[in-house]
């Protein structure tokens, strides 16, 4: 068992997870190499979020979830176990969600907000992680001159993009992503793709996205939910060849959404 | 203006509708008996004011804030220094007694404990207690504070009754103010992995800190305003200013109350009503000045 989880970042086994009693995703098994951006699809309410949430162990925030069965490695170890420490689990596996918030801070306060907490500088000043993580996402040139004012003032693309820095800022060994362009507009969402096929080389990133084309252009592997369990999991490529179920093929073509 | 528009407007299309008209007549009038609605709103406390403001002006002069209260019977000429001192001392101590509880109180009770058995009890016992006349804390002041625990008529006794009444005021607001903050804030924080109270102190207290303030402004200024809860507590006829913890003090709204009830002056009856109306006019600017502050910083 453990030569397989030597060369995967994330392996997850037979997950099953429930809110207030009620199961809503069943039997997830998935291994995820690093360096891959993995992409999870399928209809509204499939659970997408909720096995995203599962991840970085942010599901346990929600009253009444609860992981019925199942474990997910990351880097060998079950985030699960009793004795991992939860807030460490979500540094290392960053999150950027549907909706960018800015918290009430300037926007080097907010790019700092969880490296301060974790003083987790690596011999680096403040100012060089809020630079790097700002030219990171492509940033920097257009806030440079306004680090200290308030990051509500930035325009909604920005502040996704403000949101990914403040993940990466906390030097992440993962990424997790909920929709995160299904509030911009294309031109955002051009930069964000980008932007991911970019960390791609960093670190494995998991998206969950409604936007079919997104998830051709971007993943390396494709994860099909529908009501709670996998109806296809494989090379993206071979998804939208080779769509094994009726509902995959409804969906990958844009009959159903 | 905005009516005249609106009715030129109707007549165009509506001369061959007379239903058309009529609506429009109804919505014209709606606004209209709406905005004087609002219009009292600005109207009641400009009349209230400007009325005191007309009638005491002549009596405000510096020596009027410095001095102590003179004359025969006491208060037809002279100052009203110690009763603004007392008033101050009376707000600032109660404040700082009760600012701390209900603050970590509201954070509890809104990130804590909420949803549970325990915060709805003590959110309808506090609901209750900022219900209850400011003369029963009064009279609970006397009882307890200074009969049963022997503090006797005393700024302190005072002070302790007027936090009784601040706190359930500042605690509810609090906790609104928290409440009212999406969770979405408390999420994208905790995938962050930082703990509950580097949140509270870094994301949930700056944003709810304008509403804070304004829980404190309307906490702190009913306090000040209320001559019942100071008046068996705390308050004395007269005092030369000085303040001390367990010595009585005077107090504005008292003080109006002695000089009006007893018919010494009107004239300095009004004067204080000026006094205390702009104390309370510079305490909600400086509050105005600290939200900003606060929602600055950071
Ligand atoms: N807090 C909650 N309490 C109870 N049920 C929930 C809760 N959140 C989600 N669910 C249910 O769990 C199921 C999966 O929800 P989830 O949010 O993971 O779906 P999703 O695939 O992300 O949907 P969408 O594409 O609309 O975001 C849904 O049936 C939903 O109704
Ligand atoms: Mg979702």
């Amino acid at each position: 068992m453990m030569i397989i989880y030597n060369n995967m970042t994330f392996v997850i086994r037979s997950l099953s997870i429930a809110y207030k009693g009620r199961v809503v995703l069943t039997d997830v098994n998935l291994n995820v190499p690093a360096k891959q951006i993995t992409a999870v699809i399928g209809p509204s309410g499939c659970g997408k979020s909720t096995l995203l949430r599962a991840l970085n162990r942010t599901l346990e925030l929600v009253p009444g979830a609860e992981v019925k069965s199942g474990e997910v490695y990351f880097q060998g170890k079950n985030i699960y176990d009793k004795d991992t420490d939860v807030q460490i689990v979500r540094k290392r596996i960053g999150m950027v969600m549907q909706k960018p918030i800015a918290f009430p801070l300037s926007i080097k306060e907010n790019v700092l907000f969880g490296v301060k907490f974790h003083k987790n500088f690596n011999g680096k000043s403040k100012g060089e992680i809020v630079e790097t993580s700002l030219k990171t996402v492509g940033l920097f040139d257009e806030v440079k001159d306004r680090l200290n004012d308030k990051a509500y003032a930035l325009s909604l693309g920005q502040l996704q993009r403000l949101c990914i820095a403040r993940a990466l800022a906390n030097n992440p060994e993962a990424l997790l992503m909920d929709e995160p362009c299904s509030a911009l507009d294309p031109i955002s969402t051009g930069k964000i793709e980008e932007l991911i096929l970019q960390l791609k080389d960093r670190l494995p990133i998991f998206i969950v996205t409604h936007n079919i084309a997104q998830a051709k252009r971007i993943s390396d592997y494709c994860l099909f939910l529908s009501d709670g369990r996998v109806l296809q999991q494989c090379n993206t490529l071979e998804i939208f060849e080779n769509p094994l179920d009726e509902k995959v093929r409804d969906f990958i073509t844009g009959r159903i959404g | 203006m905005h009516e005249s528009v609106t009715y030129i407007e109707t007549s165009i299309g509506a001369s061959t509708c007379t239903y058309r008209r009529w609506r429009n007549f109804l919505n014209t009038s709606m606004e209209g008996f709406l905005w004087i609605c609002g219009a009292i709103g600005l109207l009641l406390p400009l009349s209230i004011f400007g009325y005191i403001c007309f009638e005491g002006v002549n009596h405000l002069s510096i020596s009027f804030i410095t001095e102590y209260p003179k004359g025969t019977p006491l208060g037809t000429s002279g100052g009203i220094m110690p009763a603004i001192l007392g008033s101050f001392f009376l707000a600032l101590i109660g404040f700082i007694l009760s600012f701390p509880f209900a603050l970590f109180g509201g954070i509890y009770l809104s990130e804590y404990g909420r949803e549970t058995k325990f915060a709805h009890v003590v959110r309808f016992f506090v609901e209750c207690l900022t219900a209850v006349p400011a003369i029963i804390y009064g009279l609970f002041g006397y009882a307890f504070l200074v009969v049963f625990l022997k503090f006797g008529v005393s700024l302190i006794a005072g002070s302790i009754t007027l936090s009784l009444i601040m706190f359930p005021i500042m605690l509810i607001s609090i906790q609104e103010a928290l409440l009212s903050i999406k969770d979405e804030y408390r999420e994208a924080a905790f995938a962050l992995g930082v703990s509950k109270i580097y949140i509270i102190r870094r994301v949930l207290i700056p944003r709810a800190w304008p509403s804070i303030v304004a829980g404190i402004v309307l906490a702190v200024g009913h306090a000040i305003g209320s001559a019942s809860p100071v008046l068996f507590t705390a308050s004395i006829y007269f005092s030369k200013g000085n303040v001390s913890l367990d010595q009585p003090v005077m107090t504005l709204p008292t003080h109006l109350y002695y000089i009006v009830s007893e018919a010494i002056s009107m004239d300095h009856g009004y004067g204080t009503a000026i006094v205390l109306i702009l104390g309370l006019l510079i305490f909600n600017l400086c509050a105005m000045f600290l939200r900003k502050v606060g929602s600055l910083k950071q």
